[in-house]
């Protein structure tokens, strides 16, 4: 898997105004920079993904700031309110290195 | 042959079985290892920092040990295993009771580790939109601490809790 891949899971189809659960995990190694690589003893850099925003119906409503203490593969799971209308799923993620990653997924109302 | 050097057969028995077995008493006993006893396994590991957190982004903490019904719905209820296998991935749930209303809901959880050197791990930012107040995620621990959970509310409220974990194998 390429790294910054997001795997969302959301139910086939929700009522509305209920609330779902929503799951996800992403692909990236999460390194603390206080590690050494055990071959060549030098310090691998710090590199994590430091900021995620869920956007629903293009409203932000979930915001995470993450440290160096979330394991690698972060994995999130949140409740969401189904709204009137099927409406986009957003995730976008930042990382250290200045990278962004970007999922959408539709969610039915019915 | 004197009176007093006589030996009966069941007196010889007697004696050297005495003997016998004090020397092979005396022998098991010298036989161990002096430090067997004394050595002890010492952790390298720094102790664990039982403080709590007293204030988060200047609110003070409400640290409650024995909450009222109306109290319990805005403490943060956090599932964590008793012991972690792992410390590279620890699974923690936070939830709150209380719904999420656009009059009061909770505004931030956090979670903070003390014995880590950053010790915020992450910290969450929840509106309206999520109905309940509820987190899943996994986190990395090194050795056994506290993990304290912090909510905070629209009204300026601030209630934390914290759970004590164990970890066989560190994960930082």
């Amino acid at each position: 898997m390429k790294i910054g891949t997001i795997l969302v899971r959301v139910p086939g189809s929700v009522e509305k105004g209920k609330i779902f659960k929503v799951m996800s995990l992403t692909h990236h190694p999460m390194d603390t920079g206080l590690r050494k690589n055990k071959k060549t003893g030098k310090i691998i850099p710090k590199w994590i993904i430091n900021k995620v925003d869920v956007y629903y119906d293009k409203r932000l409503i979930t915001r995470c700031n993450y440290g160096i203490a979330i394991s690698a593969n972060p994995f999130l799971v949140f409740d969401v309110k189904a709204g009137n209308k099927t409406a986009p799923l957003d995730f976008v993620m930042y990382d250290t290195k200045g990278n962004i990653y970007k999922k959408s997924v539709s969610i039915n109302v019915t | 042959m004197s009176k007093q050097l006589r030996v009966t057969r069941r007196d010889f028995i007697k004696k050297t079985a005495i003997v016998t077995a004090i020397t092979v008493g005396a022998g098991s006993i010298m036989s161990i290892p002096k430090d067997s006893f004394a050595k002890k396994i010492t952790s390298k590991l720094p102790p664990i920092i039982l403080s709590n957190i007293e204030t988060v982004n200047g609110k003070k903490v409400k640290w409650i040990d024995h909450p009222t019904k109306e109290e319990k719905l805005f403490i943060p209820r956090v599932r964590l295993p008793l012991i972690a296998q792992n410390g590279a991935f620890v699974p923690i749930t936070i939830e709150v009771k209380n719904p999420q209303t656009d009059k009061l809901y909770l505004k931030t959880f956090y979670i903070y580790d003390l014995n880590n050197p950053f010790p915020r791990a992450a910290s969450f930012d929840l509106s309206p939109g999520n109905g309940t107040a509820f987190i899943k995620t996994r986190i990395k621990l090194q050795q056994e601490s506290y993990v304290q959970v912090l909510a905070e509310y629209s009204n300026g409220d601030v209630y934390g809790y914290k759970r004590k974990i164990k970890v066989t194998l560190g994960g930082c």
